[in-house]
């Protein structure tokens, strides 16, 4: 029920989302559950069913459940008959927390049934109002077989992470608040896939540890093991011991799709090069180093004042002290220069020649005069 | 306070280590209690049982808020899990009181003294870390990375990161009021 109602409200959220990212399809509203599940079927048709609403909100999820199509299990929500005294349940951002009992409470002078539970870590109280139960996401400890499938996805290859941060804060921020141990581990997968790249931000690092904490203490739970343990099976997973042989399948996988994005990016780089008009700073590096470079074509006098000094006398062709190649790398080579970007570079040549011609011209105006 | 307590007989310098990095990292006191020997109980198949010596070993009379340490210097035998045979440097009951490491994973491989005692002591603030209820840490350079990664071994730093650190201090207030 409260998996329903969560679905629902994505759903309401998303429809906005989408049109404004621009997916819009003409008669066919993305209100429509049946169509989302079908869009997202196209792009991959190995999701679980159940999966789809995450998958839409960014194409990390997208990434992340591509890996994990082993048909994540949906936890079990709890229903108000399930509900007995000393059962353990799990409150979403609070963690696993055992029923005590119900209280019936006055409050502004109604009265209202309250659920109430202990928090197992540190024994906080956790009062529900018994007609909320079915909407806040209380569910089930989950079973080992949905810890199996997400220790899978927890070893499974990480995507690219989502650098917008509004995005990344938003879907995580969702996923705390769904509650399900899917949602928190996929959380705590996407954030440490991050952190690989570059130091969390504050904000960042506290979602990640909450994540943790709560996968640890479910993990611990449903295995009937010590925190220890939950946190090292985690992290045995996340990040396997140097040397083993999950270790090394991960290193090649990882070393694998850096040369795909390195020759992607070359790619790029050869097309820019390719088209006319376009320079790109050290693209001479690209070039085949075995082939002769172009030999200089002298190039004849254009005009008699170009070629004749002041004294009417023919002036020597102008030496390069160094070949066009060389003093291309030495620019390069000179900080400012590289940091400039070439339009600004050939508008400031433009106008120093400008000001020589007219200081040239400026005395024989005079003279003519 | 956090107790020390050896559970067969160590270097004074490798216990000196341990003490000092405790006591930088936390900011508690952190001295050499006693030593006391394995109880029968902690050895299974001929191994011994980070767990069980966790629990089984001798107590001590502690406040509410101290923190006592075992150190062994043989290896644990590895933890069955759902994800594999889990390398075993130690074992810490979470946010409570009992914690204990071996010096022989982390020392092996290094003559000298000063550096095993770096490496020791390292693994007893990432240990004692986790009873002030710590997670393992992103930043590889802090204490609570995960103990088996190859910078945590390697490392020349025996500290614990800002938000780490910051943690720690605020779970301890908490202990305290």
């Amino acid at each position: 029920m409260a998996q329903q109602d969560t679905r629902q409200r994505r759903l309401a959220g998303l429809g906005g989302r989408l049109v404004e990212q621009g997916f819009e399809r003409p008669g066919a509203p993305w209100k429509d559950e049946g169509l989302h599940f079908q869009s997202v079927v196209e792009i991959d048709p190995s999701f679980a069913a159940d999966r789809w609403a995450t998958a839409l909100v960014d194409p990390l999820s997208l990434a992340m459940l591509r890996e994990s199509a082993v048909n994540l299990p949906p936890t079990a929500a709890i229903r108000e008959n399930d509900l007995q005294v000393g059962q353990r349940v799990v409150y979403p951002n609070q963690g696993v927390c055992r029923i005590t009992g119900v209280e019936v409470k006055e409050i502004g002078g109604l009265k209202a049934e309250f659920l109430t539970m202990k928090r197992e870590e540190d024994g906080a109280t956790v009062m529900v109002p018994r007609s909320k139960l079915s909407s806040i996401g209380l569910r089930h400890v989950a079973q080992p077989d949905e810890i199996q499938a997400i220790l899978k996805f927890l070893e499974a290859e990480s995507g690219d992470p989502e650098l917008d941060w509004k995005v990344r804060h938003r879907t995580h921020t969702d996923k705390m608040t769904d509650g399900s141990l899917t949602g928190t581990a996929e959380v705590l997968k996407a954030l440490h896939g991050l952190s690989e790249r570059r130091p969390l931000p504050q904000k960042e690092r506290e979602l990640y540890d909450s994540a943790r904490h709560l996968v640890v203490n479910e993990f611990a739970v449903a295995l009937g093991v010590s925190r220890a343990t939950g946190e090292d099976t985690v992290d045995f997973c996340l990040t396997p011991p140097a040397g083993s042989p999950r270790a090394q399948l991960k290193a090649r996988l990882k070393a694998e799709r850096e040369a795909a994005a390195e020759s992607a990016l070359l790619d790029d780089l050869e097309d820019l090069v390719d088209v006319p008009g376009v320079a790109i700073e050290g693209a001479e590096l690209l070039e085949d180093p075995t082939e002769e470079p172009p030999k200089p074509v002298a190039q004849p006098p254009k005009g008699l004042k170009a070629s004749r000094d002041a004294k009417g006398k023919p002036k020597p062709p102008a030496k390069s002290p160094v070949p066009p190649r060389k003093a291309a790398a030495k620019k390069a080579a000179r900080p400012k220069a590289a940091g400039k970007p070439k339009a600004v570079a050939k508008s400031k040549a433009k106008s120093k020649d400008t000001r020589s011609k007219a200081a040239k011209a400026a005395p024989a105006k005079r003279k003519a005069k | 306070m956090i107790h020390v307590v050896t559970l067969e007989p160590h270097e004074p310098e490798l216990v000196d280590a341990v003490r000092r990095a405790l006591f930088s990292g936390f900011g508690v006191g952190a001295e050499l209690t006693g030593q006391f020997s394995i109880p029968e109980s902690a050895i299974v198949d001929g191994g011994l049982d980070a767990e069980k010596l966790a629990f089984a070993a001798e107590s001590l009379k502690t406040f509410a808020d101290d923190k006592v340490l075992y150190l062994v210097k043989r290896p644990f035998r590895p933890r069955a899990s759902p994800a594999g045979l889990l390398p075993t440097h130690g074992f810490a009951d979470y946010g409570k009181e009992r914690a204990v490491i071996s010096a022989a994973l982390v020392t092996q491989g290094y003559p000298t003294i000063e550096a095993q005692a770096q490496r020791l002591a390292k693994l007893a603030l990432h240990t004692v870390g986790h009873l002030f209820d710590l997670h393992h840490c992103v930043d590889l350079r802090c204490a609570m990375a995960v103990p088996w990664g190859m910078v945590f071994l390697q490392g020349q730093t025996v500290e614990l990161c800002s938000f780490c650190r910051d943690k720690s201090e605020r779970r301890m207030k908490n202990l305290v009021v």
